[in-house]
């Protein structure tokens, strides 16, 4: 018996088992010994979560097309298989070849929240790789991370040797083509560091120093190399790399279908979201790339549903078109095709009735917030009409539930906006009630979240409501919103502060996050892992004070991710910050002029719509 | 419309001994749609591949015979289908023969009632002879008693009556071989390791593979690629 099928014979005793074996259909394994360079692929949350995400998907696929080099991937194992890998003395391993992390070059995390930081130290642990960087030498492998949590990546500073920040496809090969040569050379850590931090989007946090004053508040940072670290970006979307060979789970994942990303990068400029600005300009893809890109996809996995995914899908230039030709193709087949959000008017309404024939299930729309006002505020020209309208589109057209999505404490929210939420639940169960007087499968879900402010965002400087404020406003939903349509959820609020503690947090909460863990954190966006005594008595024992994190910050206070550039400029943040105040939207540039927000010409690309002559 | 059936028979490796029934449903059916096979789907909002399975597999134990049926709404000879959906399963999964059905079979889960598993059983020197003694004796005991548990809590059973044919060959390095044959379906189910609780104390089970399985009726055996 192999040392793994000793861990093997013990799977029956664990939930899910399929989720350590690898094997699925279109992995790839290579030969350790026909390449220079191993990579792990590492998501620190569970299979399910981990293959649904997209980003992995591409750099496994780019990384195995080398001729000289193999990836392979790693996910979180669930407490009961930690056990099993602990008892048995088994390091955590990559799926493909089974083999402990430690045996790889180079384990790169991807960053997708930052309530999975201590999952993280968990996994390295449990490869008996040292969790912090400077317990870390050569013959450890390299750790580093991207993913958006890479724009403040300064919690996990003492953990990581090196971040990519931004897009991974342009520049990850040359990355890796120069730890191979560093190997192959001998390089120590030091001289290896060195040599990467010249690279696009390479920040390597251990070439930086941090200088607090006396209130805690940042004095300056200050590069050790003289680099500074910049956002890397695809500068051919249209061309970059996409999966070919689409991994087919065996087991039920959370994303269980085929995504293909049809655009990358959204402008609408909503002021709450990170995504809308860290991934910009918008770069669209052809339509004729995307359908052959398709047709081979569905070929080669056998998957029942597809979906055209972006940041906001309906907004691509010939997204009708596109659909159309998408279901008259797949749907004969049995292929489902889906957008993953659409927006809030009668077109997307209509789009929906092109891809839905089943209207059983529920139609999303986002607001974000009650009033006019606010979403003013915030960026998001979205009127009561609007949603009356596109509402009705839903209603009639079949659907009897919706989901309507809003924040709670955005900038300047007031009770009037907390009451807004509630008249426009109203009005919509009102509209539903109208066109379906006698049903009682009309549902209205109305789920509300915290605001979260975010690194690189007009909010950045903004203060986050605490949990008691929180749970004052959906008290107040709640009293409102009795109803047998509406149902209310809500977002833990103590998860979002954590959330919020490090989204804007600095380095020295590395220290938090190891001694939480120490003490058992890990899976903590899992409400049932989440252990917020080991968070609190690691704040306690640091000397840090959390709310410190989430107060509001004056445009001179030096922020903990300043020294990294998203290509955004700051002078356009503090405009947007301030229009926000004064209610005034800001157009979106994919067809409106150039809002100026420096993207464009501080990374040297700019925004590609198919057919419009500007690509 | 469907107009034709299948009749598959296939093996569960090692690699995928973990997939359960649903696993195994999906893997199936987008293998099936990568080798371009038009499967027949039922009528309703959420259409689902007239496919099925024969008697279930406890997850973790890989087979050397499962049974298969799915109607297409074309007419592929059954070779043909047979070459096509091997070069898109993944690894561990291998059709061993198809036969398209000369006229509408019964389900597979009526038919099957015997199902052969073979255990490989490893316990320390001293007590090898005992263990041996104890499994050669179970076919000439009239009761064979276990605890099951279920929701509604623990039951003794009898499995004798499940359990048609024991043999053991002698330990080796690998362990001691013991093959099974017992009752699958309505009319009972011996569970492969319901033998391992006839043993005084506990042996470690190296590995358990499902080797066959037939109708049998009056003592006539017929394999299930015979009854369609
Ligand atoms: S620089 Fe101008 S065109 Fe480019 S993304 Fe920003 S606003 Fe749009």
């Amino acid at each position: 018996m192999s040392e793994w099928e000793r861990v093997a014979s013990r799977l029956a005793e664990v939930n899910k088992p399929t989720r350590y074996t690898g094997g699925e259909y279109n992995t790839i394994e290579k030969d350790w010994n026909a390449v220079d360079l191993k990579v792990a692929l590492a998501f620190p949350d569970v299979y399910e979560i981990g293959l649904s995400h997209l980003g992995l998907r591409i750099l496994y696929e780019m990384i195995n097309g080398h001729p000289r080099m193999l990836a392979e991937r790693v996910y979180a194992p669930w407490k009961d298989f930690q056990e099993v890998l602990r008892s048995e003395g088994y390091p955590l391993y990559a799926l493909e070849s089974k083999r402990g992390l430690k045996d790889f070059d180079v384990v790169g995390f991807s960053l997708q929240y930052e309530l999975s930081y201590s999952t993280v130290l968990t996994m390295l642990d449990l490869a008996g790789i040292p969790v912090r960087s400077v317990d870390r030498d050569e013959s450890d492998p390299l750790v580093i991370a991207g993913g958006p949590c890479a724009f403040n990546p300064e919690p996990m500073a003492d953990f990581i040797d090196l971040f990519l920040i931004g897009e991974g496809e342009d520049v990850i090969i040359e990355l890796l083509e120069t730890i191979m040569a560093g190997r192959k050379q001998g390089w120590d850590k030091a001289r290896m560091m060195e040599e990467l931090a010249k690279l696009p989007g390479v920040y390597v946090p251990g070439h930086f120093t941090v200088e607090y004053n006396a209130d805690g508040t940042i004095a300056g940072i200050h590069s050790v190399s003289g680099h500074k670290p910049v956002r890397a970006v695809v500068r051919d979307f249209n061309h970059a790399p996409s999966p070919k060979r689409w991994i087919v789970p065996f087991m039920e994942i959370v994303h269980d279908r085929v995504a293909y990303e049809i655009q990358r990068g959204c402008t609408k400029g909503c002021r709450f979201c990170q995504a809308g600005m860290i991934y910009r300009p918008v770069r669209e893809r052809d339509p004729q790339v995307i359908m052959d890109s398709l047709k081979q996809l569905v070929r080669d996995t056998g998957y029942e549903e597809l979906s055209l995914t972006s940041l906001s899908s309906a907004d691509y230039s010939h997204i009708r078109q596109l659909l159309e030709e998408a279901c008259g193709c797949f749907t004969p087949a049995q292929v489902n095709v889906s957008l993953p959000s659409l927006r809030i008017d009668s077109f997307s309404v209509d789009l929906a009735k092109t891809f839905q024939s089943n209207r059983k299930g529920s139609l999303t729309f986002a607001p974000e917030a009650g009033t006019e006002r606010m979403r003013r505020v915030i960026n998001k020209g979205v009127t009561e009409e609007d949603l009356m309208v596109a509402s009705e589109a839903a209603f009639r057209s079949g659907w009897q539930k919706l989901k309507l999505y809003f924040m709670l404490g955005l900038p300047t929210e007031t009770e009037e906006d907390l009451e807004g939420i509630v008249q426009l639940a109203r009005k919509v169960e009102k509209l539903g009630r109208q066109v379906y007087p006698k049903t009682n499968a009309l549902r209205i879900t109305v789920s509300v979240s915290t605001f979260v402010p975010k690194a690189h965002t007009p909010y950045q400087w903004h203060r986050q409501i605490s949990v008691e404020e929180t749970r004052e406003k959906q008290r107040y939903l709640q009293e409102n919103l009795r109803s047998k349509v509406i149902e209310l959820n809500w977002h833990d609020p103590v998860l979002s502060r954590m959330e919020g503690i490090f989204a804007r947090g600095d380095r020295r909460l590395g220290e938090v996050i190891y001694k939480a863990w120490q003490k058992g954190a890990g899976f903590d966006s899992w409400a049932d892992e989440f252990k917020y005594e080991c968070w609190n008595e690691a704040f306690a024992e640091v000397g840090i004070d959390p709310d410190f994190y989430l107060r509001e910050r004056p445009y001179d206070e030096i922020l903990p991710w300043d020294h990294l550039d998203s290509g955004v400029s700051r002078e356009f943040l503090k405009e947007e910050n301030e229009r926000a105040k004064r209610g005034i939207l800001t157009a979106d540039c994919r067809d409106n002029p150039c809002t100026r927000c420096g993207v464009c010409f501080n990374l040297g690309v700019g925004p590609r719509l198919v057919g419009d002559g500007r690509g | 419309m469907a107009v034709a059936e299948y009749r598959l028979c296939f093996t569960k490796g090692s690699s995928v001994r973990f997939l359960s029934h649903l696993d195994m449903a999906k893997t199936m059916e987008r293998a099936l749609r990568r080798a371009d096979i038009p499967l027949a789907y039922s009528e309703g909002f959420h259409p689902h591949p007239k496919m099925s399975f024969g008697p279930a597999l406890a997850v973790g134990i890989s087979s050397l015979e499962e049974y298969l049926d799915v109607e297409t709404v074309a007419d592929i000879p059954a070779e043909e289908l047979q070459e096509r959906l091997n070069r898109s399963l993944p690894e561990g999964l291998r059709i061993l023969a198809a036969k398209r059905c000369l006229k509408r079979p019964k389900p597979l889960n009526a038919v099957i009632n015997r199902a052969v598993y073979r255990l490989t059983l490893e316990t320390e020197p001293s007590r090898r002879p005992a263990v041996m003694e104890i499994l050669e004796h179970c076919m000439s005991s009239d009761r064979l008693e276990v605890t099951r548990v279920n929701k509604n809590g623990q039951k003794v059973v009898n499995i004798r009556p499940w359990l048609h044919n024991l043999k053991t060959e002698a330990f080796d390095e690998a362990g001691l071989q013991v093959s099974v044959t017992g009752e699958i379906g309505s009319n009972g189910n011996l569970r492969p390791d319901d033998i391992l609780q006839l043993l005084p104390f506990p042996v470690k089970v190296r590995n358990i593979v499902r080797a066959e399985m037939w109708h049998e009726e009056h003592g006539i055996v017929v394999k299930p690629l015979d009854l369609c």
